[in-house]
């Protein structure tokens, strides 16, 4: 089986507006919200537009038509007036973008959350987690930039817009044309130049993610870099990968360097044209002084929408793709789910029904049980298996053998393909997820800890433990004796992954986990593998009384695991070859047999069998 | 601050001062175009008599007012001309700063990974892997954005002002003094938010990065939230820390919004004082109209930069703090590994009175080893966990240092040979070895000098996993990691052997390397590595007694102590350890024989 993440390309995913409304939709909650914002926004850019419009009325009043300098504190109203209400528009606009941005971010983040953990096991399986991290991310605050700030701009530049060009029409339309005429290349260059920055954005943000994974592995593998003494190795590597940075970014940046001086250059067409015109007109005195100086900053003003503009619709192009990838992690099929008879019954994972959950005894029946990952290679077929409540199974075979598949299938973190697994004498299907997994302690081969306490990292197994409930599980696998010896005892930090502690004594951690939670069935798949004899004898004697009355399945390469086992299967190509107890199968001198003495080297056995034999047993 | 980025700006240095002119000249243009718009208003509208001398040359130069009213669109070139020259000193000074900062961040990166691979193998332990990455990719960015924009905005933030009002006193002194009301107020402001709104960022980006960890580790360890059936417990701890960050970012941005508001409001009652204040002055004959506009425009150069400034102000703290942050990574310690001896190596290791403890700590990892290792041999190492045996074979190739006695290698203390040397001739694999996200090919073939593939080859056959990698789709050339294929415990420390024995090792370590691994393939490997390194010395940590008994001899560790030595058949008639593993492992064979 191979574990492929193959991701869909999005990279030259086009403006979709369909995909903008389904992103809209998270507004559907605050829906009246969204609307007086956006209505609001509109509306408020035409207090900024009536503030030159006043100065330059009281500039013609008293200056240039000589008028009543009484009039003075009606002009200072009016003004302050105007100020007033367009800071409140300014308020309001921030007020409306936060609270939306942070609506939209937090509602898709839950939504996406809420599914990831809904999802099963065979996605986890193919899909890497930092890409799944982006997406919960990165990829959800650059769309709610876009569906707040980016939106409101956009309504406001549009009330900006048509105000401005309605109220220079009204002044003088001759101007006003003048003023327009720049519009299309303002608007033709903005879009050319960020269509590109942002293309080039990109291939930096790709670089940049490069160059944080080598730092990820430079750290991460900088033990194995010592011991293989590549370090210049690593590091010329690196350096292709800064200097290939920065080369692209210079070029990106030359092109953000440009576009601004440049759509700064145009605009200034306009205002050149103005002055000539219009200042012509008022040496000829065919319009008043005031009219030339509304223009001039109207010229000055209107064209930094229009840029938003060219801006919003390239950044909206370009995080197309982000909304489709959060589309295809939401619209993932979940390919584990409960009927709905059954979520009735028990809830969801989310919002259990614990009150109606059922005690498992423990008796277990796999019948002609059919499984692949993958069609062509078939893992298990008409597979069937009897467990008795109480009884300790272990599963030897080789790496590949479908001895995982079997205890996956167990904790339906994958279910059959055809046939089925019953529980107590019911088809697990009938019974919820939830159930299912609150009854089951799993300890797996490669542990994993959460950052926090070792104590934490106990009570993870059942929340509602007492401390003391951690002690017993502790001593009983004789974890006690190197937590205790550690700095701040049950208290110690254990590390980002648990990295502070050894591979043997996670495996101790994440084994005292699973007791802690006394589930009903035990499921350890390699738990002890990290653990030396001594200690894991320790643990057999532990599993023996722990586990006397659980139905307990064991994956163990280490035979001396599994030798007090009830029933010990031997597994080869998704099959059950040989089914007994350590002496049964001893004694049937097969496969089990030669896998056994395989442990010993062969040119000694003889010696050992006929010399030493005696002397260590009597 | 400035002594890092100065170190790694190297000759383009020279280039920031080109930056900082540029920047004072932008500044100045921008301000002339103030000037010309009062010029034309004035005497070419207007037609007001010219009394300053070098505006009148300068007229002079379109043969006089006259002839610019006559072919009014004179003006519009002296306008585009003035824009012109601004804009295009906004695009050197733009420019250079990209230049320079994009220069700086390369050796800045370069630097950091380089001293990063050279810090001591003990000291990596202490290391959060993804804080440290933060610093070297957010923290750089900062400091990036420092040189590229942040540093020529607060020149320019400094500088308008001062120009400006010195221009403005020289037209009008009472206006002047005008227009200045809002500096103080803004000032304030600035001060306000600077204090304030610093400190809301942190809260808010603290969250972001709450938010994060959870999200990273709940799906790291999705197996166990899974298997433990925690999905609440995960959603209810993620919906907190989103909660969190919405409410504090959400009253970050109003904040932002308030202050900027409050700006505007100055700004604007400036404007207006300027107008209502300029109208007197106009009707009294002190202020022409062109001044007056001169005055207005003026008024909000130097309101917004100064508003910008609390920004401004807040990025130079952040680079600052970064700064630090990544001068923290270069104040770790560094090993050099070239100094030393480089003598033959054969392979004979001699512990002599050996005992290691990490640092400061009194609590003794190894006592008083006393181990001979002849050329050739090959050794197991038995013990409990945490009986040290890791540490002894770290000590041998230099991971640690011991702490007193000394080890070694053909009569040469290993502390006088260059760690590079050292290690380039002791070949260790690691208990959790890791792999680089390169094909499996390149892994293997890593240090391999000849890069021949017939070498590869054989490797992975030694290591029996040459099938396993010929069952990819892409075989060797199949990626590892993230966008490649997961490979399982046993896989990776077999493709971990097989990039180490790729080289003629003359000593060779495998510290529990083989634990994933099932008992035939281990036996397989143990074969082959019989014959393809048969001269090198081999030590081998192992759990199983078979490996054991293939050994030329065992070296039994308990507490940091030896506690015994000799053969396979020495030990099992010693009572102790090694007897007791023996038989927890043997005894039921045994037992199962008896009955034939």
């Amino acid at each position: 089986m191979t574990n492929r993440f193959q991701e869909q390309d999005f990279s030259n995913t086009k403006f979709k507006f369909s995909s903008w409304l389904r992103l809209a939709k998270v507004y559907l909650p605050i829906k009246k919200t969204l609307l007086s914002a956006l209505i609001i926004n509109t509306i408020t850019p035409l207090s900024e537009i009536l503030f030159p419009l006043i100065n330059s009325y009281a500039i013609d009043y008293f200056l240039i038509k000589n008028g009543d300098l009484d009039k003075i504190p009606l002009f200072i109203g009016v003004s302050f007036f105007v100020i007033i209400v367009t800071i409140i528009g300014y308020l309001l606009f921030f007020k409306h973008c936060a609270k939306l941005e942070m609506f939209f971010a937090y509602s898709l983040k839950q939504e996406l959350f809420h599914k990831l953990q809904k999802m099963s096991f065979s996605y986890f399986d193919v899909t890497p987690v930092g890409w799944i991290i982006s997406r919960v991310t990165s990829d959800v605050n650059r769309l709610a930039e876009i569906m707040s700030w980016a939106l409101i701009d956009l309504f406001s530049g549009l009330g900006y817009l048509v105000f401005a060009t309605t109220i220079m029409l009204i002044v003088n339309y001759k101007l006003a044309l003048l003023v327009l005429i720049v519009v299309p290349f303002i608007y033709y260059i903005s879009y050319w130049f960020q269509i590109r920055i942002l293309k080039n954005y990109r291939g930096i943000r790709r670089l940049n993610s490069i160059i944080t994974g080598r730092f990820n592995e430079g750290i991460q593998g900088a033990k194995t870099t010592k011991t293989l003494g590549i370090e210049t190795l690593n590091l010329d590597e690196f350096k292709g990968d800064t200097l290939n940075m920065k080369h692209t970014s210079i070029k990106a940046g030359l092109f953000s360097n440009i576009y601004r001086p440049l759509i700064n250059f145009v605009s200034s067409f306009a205002i050149a044209l103005v002055i000539w015109q219009g200042g012509h007109q008022v040496f000829q005195g065919v319009i008043s002084f005031g009219t030339l100086l509304l223009f001039l900053q109207y010229a000055n003003q209107f064209f930094q929408p229009l840029r938003n503009f060219a801006n919003i619709y390239a950044e909206a192009q370009n995080a197309s793709a982000n909304a489709e990838r959060i589309f295809s992690l939401l619209d993932e099929e979940i390919a584990i789910v409960d009927t709905k008879e059954v979520i009735e019954k028990y809830g969801t994972i989310l919002q259990p029904k614990t009150e109606n959950y059922e005690d498992i005894k423990g008796d277990i029946e796999f019948k002609d049980i059919e499984f692949y990952y993958n069609q062509k290679e078939p893992i298990l077929k008409d597979f069937n298996l009897k467990v008795q409540a109480g009884q300790t199974v272990a599963l030897i075979g080789e790496t590949g053998s479908g001895k995982s598949t079997i205890v996956n299938l167990l904790c339906r973190f994958y279910e059959p393909i055809s046939g089925e697994i019953l529980i107590d004498g019911v088809d697990y299907r009938k019974r919820s997820i939830g159930w299912l997994h609150s009854k089951i302690g799993y300890v797996l081969q490669a542990p994993h800890l959460f950052s926090g306490t070792i104590m934490e990292n106990i009570r993870y197994g059942n929340l509602n433990a007492e401390d003391e409930d951690i002690y017993r599980a502790c001593k009983l696998l004789k974890a006690d004796e190197f937590i205790e010896k550690l700095d701040k005892g049950y208290q110690s930090d254990v590390g980002e992954g648990g990295n502070k502690l050894s591979t043997g004594q996670k495996q101790l951690i994440s084994f005292a986990r699973a007791i802690v939670a006394n589930p009903s069935i035990y499921v350890l798949d390699e738990a002890t593998s990290s653990i030396d004899s001594e200690t894991e004898k320790i643990i057999q004697y532990t599993i023996e009384h722990v586990m006397k009355d659980k139905t307990t399945f064991i994956i163990a390469h280490r035979l001396s695991t599994i030798v007090n086992a009830d029933v010990i299967l031997v597994i080869q190509n998704g099959k059950i070859i040989e089914q007994g107890n350590h002496e049964t199968l001893m004694n049937l001198k097969q496969h089990y047999y030669r896998l056994y003495t395989n442990q010993f080297n062969e040119q000694l056995q003889d010696e050992l069998m006929k010399g030493v034999k005696h002397e260590a047993f009597e | 601050m400035f002594k890092l980025l100065y170190k790694h700006m190297h000759k383009y240095k020279y280039l920031m001062l080109l930056v900082i002119l540029f920047t004072v000249l932008f500044t100045l243009a921008s301000l002339l175009s103030g000037l010309v718009y009062n010029f034309v208003i004035d005497h070419v509208i207007n037609n007001q008599p010219v009394h300053n001398p070098i505006i009148r040359f300068i007229a002079s130069l379109f043969y006089g007012i006259e002839f610019i009213q006559q072919h009014f669109w004179i003006t519009a070139i002296l306008m585009i001309s003035i824009y012109g020259c601004v804009y295009l000193l906004q695009f050197l000074k733009d420019s250079l700063q990209t230049i320079v900062s994009e220069h700086t961040t390369f050796h800045l990166r370069n630097a950091l990974f380089e001293h990063l691979q050279l810090i001591p193998y003990a000291t990596y332990n202490e290391l959060k892997t993804g804080d440290i990455v933060q610093r070297c990719s957010s923290d750089v960015d900062t400091l990036k954005r420092f040189i590229g924009s942040t540093f020529s905005e607060l020149i320019y933030a400094l500088s308008i002002p001062f120009i400006a009002v010195a221009i403005l006193f020289n037209i009008n002194f009472k206006m002047a003094f005008v227009s200045l009301i809002a500096i103080p107020l803004l000032i304030v402001l600035v001060v306000i938010y600077s204090k304030n709104i610093a400190k809301s960022f942190l809260i808010s980006d603290e969250a972001d990065g709450e938010l994060n960890t959870v999200v990273q580790e709940s799906l790291t360890g999705i197996r166990v939230v899974k298997a433990f059936n925690r999905e609440q417990y995960e959603m209810q701890k993620f919906e907190e820390k989103n909660m969190a960050y919405r409410k504090v970012t959400e009253k970050l941005i109003e904040l932002i919004g308030i202050y900027w508001s409050s700006a505007s409001l100055i700004a604007f009652l400036q404007i207006m004082f300027i107008v209502g204040f300029g109208i007197f002055q106009v009707r009294n004959q002190t202020l022409t109209l062109g001044q007056l506009f001169l005055f207005v425009t003026y008024s909000s150069s130097i309101v917004w930069p100064i508003t910008n400034l609390g920004r401004l102000i807040g990025d130079a703290g952040k680079a600052y703090i970064a700064a630090k942050r990544i001068n923290e990574i270069f104040a770790y310690p560094i090993e050099d590994i070239d100094v030393g001896e480089e003598y033959p190596i054969k392979g004979e290791i001699v512990f002599h009175q050996v005992s290691f403890h990490y640092g400061d700590s009194n609590q003794t990892i190894l006592s008083n080893i006393d181990l001979t290792i002849p050329v050739g041999s090959s050794v197991a190492i038995i013990g409990p966990t945490g009986s040290g045996k890791s540490s002894l074979v770290h000590l041998l190739c230099r991971l640690n240092d011991v702490s007193e006695g000394a080890i070694y290698i053909d009569g040469h203390n290993i502390n006088t040979f260059s760690k590079r040397y050292l290690r380039k001739h002791i070949g260790i694999v690691l208990q959790e070895p890791f792999l680089f996200s390169k094909s499996i090919y390149d892994n293997i073939a890593l240090n391999n000098e000849h890069q021949d593939s017939s070498y590869v080859d054989s490797a992975t056959k030694a290591a029996s996993i040459y099938d396993v990698i010929q069952q990819f789709d892409q075989g060797f050339h199949t990626l590892v990691g993230e966008k490649g294929v997961t490979l399982s415990g046993g896989q990776k420390q077999r493709v971990a052997i097989a990039r180490t024995i790729i080289h003629p090792y003359p000593i060779l370590i495998f510290d529990d390397s083989l634990s994933a691994v099932d008992n035939m393939t281990e036996k397989n490997i143990r074969r082959a590595l019989k014959e393809t390194a048969k001269d090198s010395t081999k030590l081998i940590i192992t759990q199983r007694i078979n490996t054991c008994m293939d050994a030329d001899f065992i070296v039994v560790l308990e507490g940091g102590n030896i506690s015994a030595i000799g053969t396979h058949q020495e030990l099992i008639l010693k009572e102790g350890l090694y007897k007791r593993i023996y038989e927890i492992q043997s005894q039921m064979i045994l037992g199962g024989e008896q009955d034939d």
